[in-house]
C-alpha cells in the first residue's frame, strides 16, 4: 500500500481532478500538490483514468466521482457478457414454436429429398428404358438386360 | 400448442406442393452423359470410371476388359442435339425428343462417314442408363453407356 496524504484524501483530490470543488479550494489544492509527491501521483494516476474515461462516457464524469465511474464500466462489461448468454436463452425461449417448426419443415424437405433416393432402387425391378424402335444397317439387332439391376442393352451387329 | 401446430401444418402443406411443381418444372432439360467404352477380351482391365457398369455387363458379356475411351456430358433441351465423334469416323447423335420427370425419349443414330448405320428410339427411365453396343474396334467391340437425368 502506497503511503497516504495526511492533509487531502483520495476522494478530494479525485474531485479536484474533476473539476468538482470551488475554485478557492482547487487553487489551494493546486498549490498542495507541488509540494506532496503522494498527491502529485495521484492526481497524475486521476488524469490518466478521466482522459480514458471521457472519451467514452465525458458527460457521465461531469456527475460521477471516478469510483462509481468504474463500476459503471465494470457493469458494462458484464452486461455485454450477459448479452451473448442472453441471445442463446432467447432462441430457445419467445418463439420457440417457430423454431421448432422450422427445424421440423427442414427435417421434411431433406426427407423428400433423401425419399427420392431411397425409394428410387425399387425402381430398378423395371428395365432401364424400353427400346420402342431399331433400324439401320445391320445384320441382327439383340434386346436384352442384366439381371440384377435390369439394365437395357441393344446389341447390334453392322452388316 | 395449437399455433405450433398450425405452423408445422402449413410448412407441411408448402413442402408438399413444392414437391409437386419441382415435378412440373422438370422436363425442360436433360442431363445426357455418353460414355464410350472399347469392351475386348484382352488383358483384364476395368476402367475405375467404369466400376458400376462393367460389373452390370460383366453378367452378360465375356469380355475381360472394359476401357473408358471418351465421355461427354451434355445438358441437352427437348429437341437438342447432341453429338458425340467415335473412332473410325463413327459418330453417335442423341436427341431427347420428349421429356417429362419419369422418362426420356431418345432419339439415338450411330453414323458411319456420314451414313446412317444405326437408329433407334428408347423411352429411358430418369436418372438411368442403357448401352448400345456392336461395332468392331481393335479386337473388340465399342459400348455406348447413354445416361439421362432431368434437371
Ligand atoms: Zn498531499
Amino acid at each position: 500500500m502506497k503511503k497516504a496524504c495526511k492533509i487531502y484524501d483520495e476522494k478530494t483530490i479525485g474531485k479536484f481532478v474533476d473539476n468538482e470543488l470551488s475554485s478557492e479550494k482547487s487553487k489551494t489544492i493546486s498549490e498542495h500538490i507541488e509540494t506532496c509527491p503522494i498527491c502529485d501521483s495521484i492526481t497524475a494516476k486521476y488524469n490518466h483514468l478521466s482522459n480514458i474515461f471521457v472519451q467514452s462516457t465525458s458527460k457521465q464524469l461531469d456527475k460521477i466521482d471516478t469510483d462509481l465511474l468504474g463500476q459503471n464500466v465494470l457493469e458494462q462489461i458484464k452486461r455485454e457478457e450477459n448479452n451473448f448468454f442472453k441471445k442463446v436463452f432467447d432462441y430457445f425461449s419467445p418463439k420457440l414454436y417457430l423454431k421448432i417448426a422450422s427445424i421440423v419443415a427442414i427435417m421434411i424437405i431433406s426427407l423428400t429429398y433423401f425419399q427420392e433416393r431411397l425409394i428410387r432402387p425399387l425402381d430398378i425391378i423395371g428395365p432401364s428404358a424400353i427400346v420402342n424402335s431399331v433400324d439401320g444397317n445391320v445384320s441382327s439387332v439383340m434386346i436384352f438386360e442384366t439381371k440384377k439391376s435390369k439394365h437395357t442393352i441393344i446389341w447390334f451387329s453392322e452388316a | 400448442m395449437g399455433r405450433f401446430l398450425n405452423t408445422i401444418f402449413i410448412l407441411f402443406v408448402v413442402c408438399w406442393i413444392c414437391s409437386f411443381t419441382n415435378k412440373a418444372i422438370a422436363g425442360n432439360a436433360v442431363k445426357t452423359d455418353v460414355r464410350i467404352i472399347h469392351a475386348s477380351q484382352g488383358q483384364n482391365h476395368i476402367d475405375p470410371k467404369l466400376s458400376d457398369l462393367a460389373e452390370e455387363l460383366s453378367t452378360v458379356f465375356k469380355y475381360t476388359s472394359y476401357r473408358l475411351i471418351k465421355e461427354k456430358n451434355m445438358g441437352l433441351n427437348e429437341n437438342q442435339k447432341g453429338v458425340v465423334k467415335l473412332p473410325d469416323e463413327r459418330s453417335l447423335v442423341v436427341i431427347p425428343t420428349r421429356i417429362n420427370g419419369e422418362n426420356i425419349k431418345y432419339q439415338i443414330n450411330i453414323f458411319k462417314s456420314g451414313n446412317q448405320v444405326f437408329s433407334t428410339q428408347i423411352l429411358l427411365k430418369n436418372k438411368r442408363s442403357i448401352t448400345i453396343g456392336g461395332p468392331k474396334f481393335k479386337n473388340g467391340y465399342l459400348l455406348f453407356n447413354i445416361s439421362g437425368k432431368t434437371l
